[in-house]
């Protein structure tokens, strides 16, 4: 610990696993952090690119960060400055999508001195992360619940598929002076789905493949069933072909509930996708996550609860599915630097009742710190 | 080499300890390692969450990653890449589907069909 001083309150974890959320949490709670043995063991050691990449837009966002990793690159030391926002581009690398640097940007967005108005350019849809579609129809909706509405707006100008990228994405978000409390825990009834199916260098014809196999699974439950098609061409299509589909699945309460599937990159292994194929597997993925169920989709669990623990200080409910692997980190990680608990509890299906109705709920509650945002003077 | 080396801890067979290029030093580093993560961690003992120490689990992957491959090679990769949580898996918010492929549409469909304005509302009105 040399290099950090003998600081008490440094946290120190290890592993590159959840290096997004450490390093959003220290910049939300201005402690400094410090992470360890990153891929000690590997045949290549140290942070990635796609790390380095993110680590490089954390420094883009806030002001006066002092960032320190060691030779091998095994150990970085981060102590986050000032939350700045404004104005900001970024290169994202290749190795992971656009959504990998995302998700992150839109936790601190709201806290941010100015304004966020991001242009991230890179892959807009890969195999292992959130594509910016899914954010948008997922995410978005989230958001407003919290209270950010005017001025948001995530705007997908040009597309690009990994592994080339190519495309690029603007995100604009408020930074209110203090956050909703939320009570999301209605589900209601799914009243609609709808779909994006998107084909870059590909024949147009791709795209409306995928809606046909889609349509064909899921017209068995609803009727009121659309799945837009994007074709791009040119430069506006980015430098791979690929192909893909998000489907979102809209209640009478306003809960989405996402999938998603993509096409598999170019030069990788294994067979090509098939368009049909892909439309039923982000059906059936669709079903998965209706399964699961809950007032939050799987994947933006983690930026709900952040949002309800950094509300204004009063109680903050939430009904969500199973909790996946990177939430209950994202937990434990909460009581680190902010030391909020949430009071968890299982909510059984009513017995006379028996609605098939998926997996048990979990409802979570907590009561917010009141996270101000000290730029904003009082109205 | 690092890697064969912290296998060989655990090893009892000889083949293997005769296999893997002669150990040392590793020991060294796995004991600093602890000891500043023990001096590291004093404010966070009160986690309610679950335990996440970090030691048990690399003890456990060594073991998991014992077999040996024709009896001669030892496996250094890591096996169970898929395998979500470690402290050096891929960062993804992602929630993996555990029952993968086995569940057929009909299958879940079933479980799921109160979930549509077409299915069962209980005792809630229509809207």
């Amino acid at each position: 610990m040399a290099s950090s001083g003998s600081h008490s309150h440094v946290l120190t974890y290890e592993g590159c696993n959840f290096l997004r959320q450490r390093l959003v949490l220290a910049t939300l709670s201005n402690r400094p952090v410090k992470i360890k043995k990153i891929r000690h063991k590997d045949t290549n050691p140290g942070v990635q690119d796609f790390e380095a990449s993110f680590i490089r837009l954390l420094d883009r966002v806030t002001n006066g960060s002092r960032i320190e990793v060691n030779e091998t690159g095994t150990t970085v030391y981060y102590q986050p400055g000032l939350l700045h926002g404004g104005k900001i581009e970024h290169d994202c690398n290749e190795q992971r999508a656009i959504g990998y640097y995302l998700e992150a940007l839109i936790c601190l967005a709201p806290f941010t001195k100015e304004p966020l108005h991001a242009t991230l350019r890179g892959v807009t849809n890969n195999q292992v992360d959130a594509s910016v579609d899914y954010l948008k129809a997922t995410c978005l909706p989230l958001l407003q619940q919290f209270g950010l509405i005017a001025n948001l707006d995530l705007k997908i100008t040009k597309r690009g598929a990994a592994p080339g990228g190519g495309g690029e994405v603007i995100f604009t978000c408020p930074n209110p002076r203090k956050l909703k409390p939320v009570k999301i825990t209605d589900f209601g009834k799914i009243k609609r789905i709808r779909g994006w199916a998107f084909a870059t260098r590909v024949s147009p014809q791709t795209a409306n493949r995928i809606v046909e196999s889609a349509r064909g699974v899921l017209n068995r439950c609803l009727t009121d069933i659309y799945i837009y098609t994007d074709h791009r061409k040119g430069p506006l299509g980015g430098k791979s072909p690929g192909f893909g589909l998000t489907l979102v699945a809209e209640t009478t309460t306003g809960v989405m509930l996402g999938s998603e599937a993509m096409s598999r990159p170019q030069g990788a292994d294994g067979e090509p996708t098939v368009p049909e194929d892909l439309g039923k597997g982000a059906s059936k993925l669709l079903f998965e996550e209706i399964y699961r169920g809950g007032c939050v989709d799987s994947v933006n669990q983690s930026l709900a609860l952040l949002f309800m623990a950094l509300g204004d200080q009063d109680v903050s409910k939430a009904v969500l599915g199973p909790l996946s692997p990177y939430t209950i980190q994202f937990l434990r990680h909460l009581q680190d630097f902010f030391k909020v608990m949430f009071k968890i509890e299982t909510l059984k299906a009513e017995e006379d009742t028996e609605l098939c109705t998926g997996a048990d709920k979990i409802q979570l509650t907590c009561i917010g710190v009141g996270y101000t945002n000290l730029s904003k003077k009082t109205s | 080499a690092k890697e064969v080396h912290s296998e060989s801890e655990d090893s009892d067979s000889e083949r293997n300890s005769n296999m893997s290029n002669s150990s040392g030093g590793e020991d060294m580093d796995e004991n600093a390692g602890s000891e500043l993560d023990d001096d590291g961690d004093g404010d966070e003992d009160d986690d309610d969450y679950g335990d996440n120490d970090n030691d048990d689990e690399d003890d456990q992957e060594e073991n998991e990653e014992d077999d040996e491959l024709g009896g001669l090679f030892k496996r250094t990769t890591k096996k169970g890449e898929g395998r979500s949580g470690g402290p050096n898996d891929l960062d993804c918010a992602k929630f993996p589907i555990a029952t993968g492929d086995a569940r057929e549409f009909e299958e879940i469909y079933d479980l799921i069909k109160d979930c549509f304005v077409t299915g069962d509302w209980g005792t809630q009105d229509a809207k």
